[in-house]
């Protein structure tokens, strides 16, 4: 099986799935923060999704990265493509851990695995099934520049679906240029981003 | 990333899974001979078993194979496996329904014994098996495992066979 390729933004190193990294991925899984992912997982569970996150990467070539710390090799959470049995489509999903929330890193990692699909591996668009009570996640579906979808079939009928824009409508955009200059100011040391604090 | 390596008998092939298995899997649950396992109850749950039965390899150094006769014929499968309920390493096996009676399980799972025993080298190595399941136990007797009484069993159905070492 091929080698999972790596990602590397200003901030941000995607690295697939460590063994390593699991205590990280399992204090989150267990945790309340993941009640819009078919959580707080027990510990049978939280190994079985952390092992098919891994298996994911084996049978459809592309999966879920590992966010680190460029410098301190920390982990953040986790973003990338997503497509279990009974997805209708190909997702591009987003998990950042509690207590690494605030600095954008969910936006800067996810912009950059969405341009991976498109630009690496040819993905002609793709969706992103979110739980309607996951404000947080649905602002950062829509900073991304997706739109909820109301034809498009969902997973399970409880969840809704924003549909990313496809490559042609993203480059050269207005809105690609947002979500650059947006990133940029998250890697600005100095930004203090207004309000709460989202992903 | 660490794949499961591929192991050929004199009738059997072991090897990674790949995402035809599914297929094959699913229909397997469907049978009786699935009756003493923990059935998936849909295809989610069936497609994330074998996920992390593919991704443990990366995570333990061990995992599931799928089993194939020489003709390439998917027939089952066996795996090496420690979620974590189980208290020591398990060795599994499953076969489709049609293959029995030729020493096909047999020649699997001993071929994955052999590699725990002379690469994984793992503490000590089980089967948990379901008191009914007749067929399983004669296989794990026949693969030189015993009964261990004393051995913890995450079901209470379940008779623990030790192919090696020691309960922690």
């Amino acid at each position: 099986m091929p080698a999972i390729p790596v990602l590397e933004t200003k901030r941000l190193v995607l690295r697939g799935p460590e063994p390593e990294d699991y205590p990280d991925f399992k204090a989150t899984f267990s945790s309340y923060r993941a009640r819009f992912m078919g959580g707080p997982l027990n510990a049978y569970e939280s190994w079985m999704l952390y092992a098919a996150e891994i298996g994911h990467w084996a049978i459809r070539g592309y999966g879920m990265w590992m966010i680190h710390d460029r410098d301190t090799d920390e982990t953040y959470g986790m973003a990338g493509g997503w497509k279990p049995a009974k997805w209708p489509e190909a997702e591009i999903a987003w998990i950042i851990w509690p207590d690494a929330q605030g600095h954008g890193f969910a936006l800067e990692a996810t912009h950059t695995a969405r341009n991976y699909f498109y630009n690496t591996l040819g993905w002609e668009g793709a969706v992103s099934y979110l739980d309607p009570k996951n404000l947080d996640s649905i602002r950062l579906a829509e900073r991304l520049g997706a739109i909820k979808d109301k034809d498009a079939p969902s997973v399970d009928g409880n969840d809704v679906v924003y549909r990313h824009p496809s490559p042609e409508k993203l480059r050269g955009s207005q809105l690609a240029d947002g979500i650059a200059l947006e990133i940029e100011s998250y890697q600005n040391p100095l930004f203090q981003p207004k309000g709460y604090a989202i992903d | 990333m660490t794949v499961a390596p591929t192991i050929t008998t004199d009738r059997v092939i072991l090897r990674a899974h790949r995402a035809s298995d599914m297929d094959a899997f699913w229909d397997f649950y469907q049978t009786a001979r699935a009756d003493f396992m923990d059935k998936p109850q849909n295809r989610s749950h069936l497609w994330y078993g074998v996920m992390a039965e593919i991704g443990s390899w990366v995570l333990h150094g061990h995992g599931g194979w799928a089993v194939d006769l020489h003709d390439g014929t998917m027939i089952g499968q066996v795996a090496i496996l420690q979620p974590p309920h189980f208290t020591e390493t398990e060795l599994g096996w499953l076969l489709f329904d049609g293959y029995e009676g030729q020493g096909y399980a047999f020649e699997a799972a001993d071929a994955a014994l052999g590699y725990a025993r002379q690469t994984l080298k793992p503490a000590s190595l089980v089967s948990y098996i379901h008191r009914d399941n007749t067929r399983s136990r004669r296989l794990a007797e026949r693969l030189g495992a015993a009964p261990d009484l004393q051995a913890k069993a995450h079901d209470d159905e379940d008779i623990v066979y030790r192919h090696f070492g020691e309960a922690a």
